[in-house]
């Protein structure tokens, strides 16, 4: 019991504010991801139910599908790999924990999709697909407007980086 | 003296290969999982509908599956003829949804064949068997 009040402890940061001129102590819970979309949106199990049906939407968006044709020969590691990049990469940019670590991640999200995409000569139309697979998963999932946009300006601000690359 | 040489190599092989695995060990365990590591793995399939005749069979096709356990997510294209279904390996199989698909439909159902027309996104294919490898050996999960 002693151990898990102390590994419990450990994992939550608490800072001790005394309020000027008073003698009143509050102890507030540190949460980093305050205020994010990650965090209004449920944390990873509100990214988790995005993300399954984003993928759900991806595989049957024929205008897309096939570019990620390696996640569909039946290897189901190689749909475990494609499910969890999609699911790190929103937990990202949704303002979570930088967990995204496909190529040139450490240099930052925009780079890396630069990296990711390059030779692939995405086209307009093709992200705006992509777009719209994901605008219908936020629907589903029924996110709140301001977080809706949030995501999908995110989403947009990339558009440089993916087509024409 | 050839069975003494036979028996040093089998020992340095042994020697390699408890370390390779204890190598492995240590990198599969040393930063713990990650987040998508610790999800219960999901698995999505493509069927082709195309043999389905009566459009009206679309919407109860949908409901019946949404209501499917081990089903979570599915996107039905009736003008596509296609539905694709995620879920999770471990309750169902990509069979057992075909073969569901078939019995409600009345029609033969198979998956649909992706082909690949241009560029392909590489990140599926690229980690390979490493990211099973460091789920089977972590033991932090």
């Amino acid at each position: 019991m002693i151990m898990a009040s102390f590994f419990l402890a450990s994992c939550t940061k608490t800072n001790t504010v005394t309020q000027p001129g008073t003698n009143t102590t509050t102890t507030v819970t540190a949460n980093p991801y305050a205020n994010t979309i990650f965090s209004n949106e449920g944390m990873y199990a509100g990214i988790d139910s995005l993300n399954t049906h984003f993928v759900a939407n991806v595989v049957a968006d024929n205008n897309i599908n096939s570019i990620f044709v390696a996640a569909f020969n039946g290897n189901a590691n190689n749909e475990y790999n494609f499910v969890s990049s999609l699911y790190n990469f929103l937990v990202t940019a949704t303002g979570g924990p930088n967990i995204y670590d496909g190529p040139g991640a450490s240099q930052g999200l925009g780079v890396s999709m630069m990296q990711v995409h390059h030779g692939m000569h995405i086209t307009t139309p093709q992200f705006t697909s992509l777009a719209g697979d994901l605008a219908t998963a936020i629907h589903q999932c029924k996110w709140s407007k301001a977080d809706s946009t949030g995501l999908m300006t995110a989403a947009a601000s990339l558009a440089p980086d993916v087509i024409g690359q | 003296m050839k069975k003494n040489r036979l028996k040093r190599i089998f020992k340095i092989s042994g020697i390699a290969l408890v370390a390779l695995f204890f190598s492995l060990f240590t990198w599969a365990n040393w930063n713990g999982p990650t987040p998508a590591e610790k999800l219960k793995p999901k698995n999505f399939a493509l069927f082709d509908l195309s043999s389905v005749k009566d459009n009206n069979t679309f919407a109860i096709l949908n409901t019946q599956l949404q209501k499917t356990s081990g089903v979570l997510a599915t996107c039905l294209k009736p003008a596509d003829k296609i539905v694709s279904v995620v879920f999770y390996p471990d309750e169902i199989t990509k069979a057992d949804i075909q073969q569901k698909l078939s019995t409600w439909t009345n029609a033969d159902i198979t998956l649909k064949a992706i082909v690949a027309n241009g560029p392909t996104c590489p990140v599926a294919g690229m980690m390979g068997g490493l990211s099973a490898m460091k789920r089977f050996l972590c033991i932090r999960n």
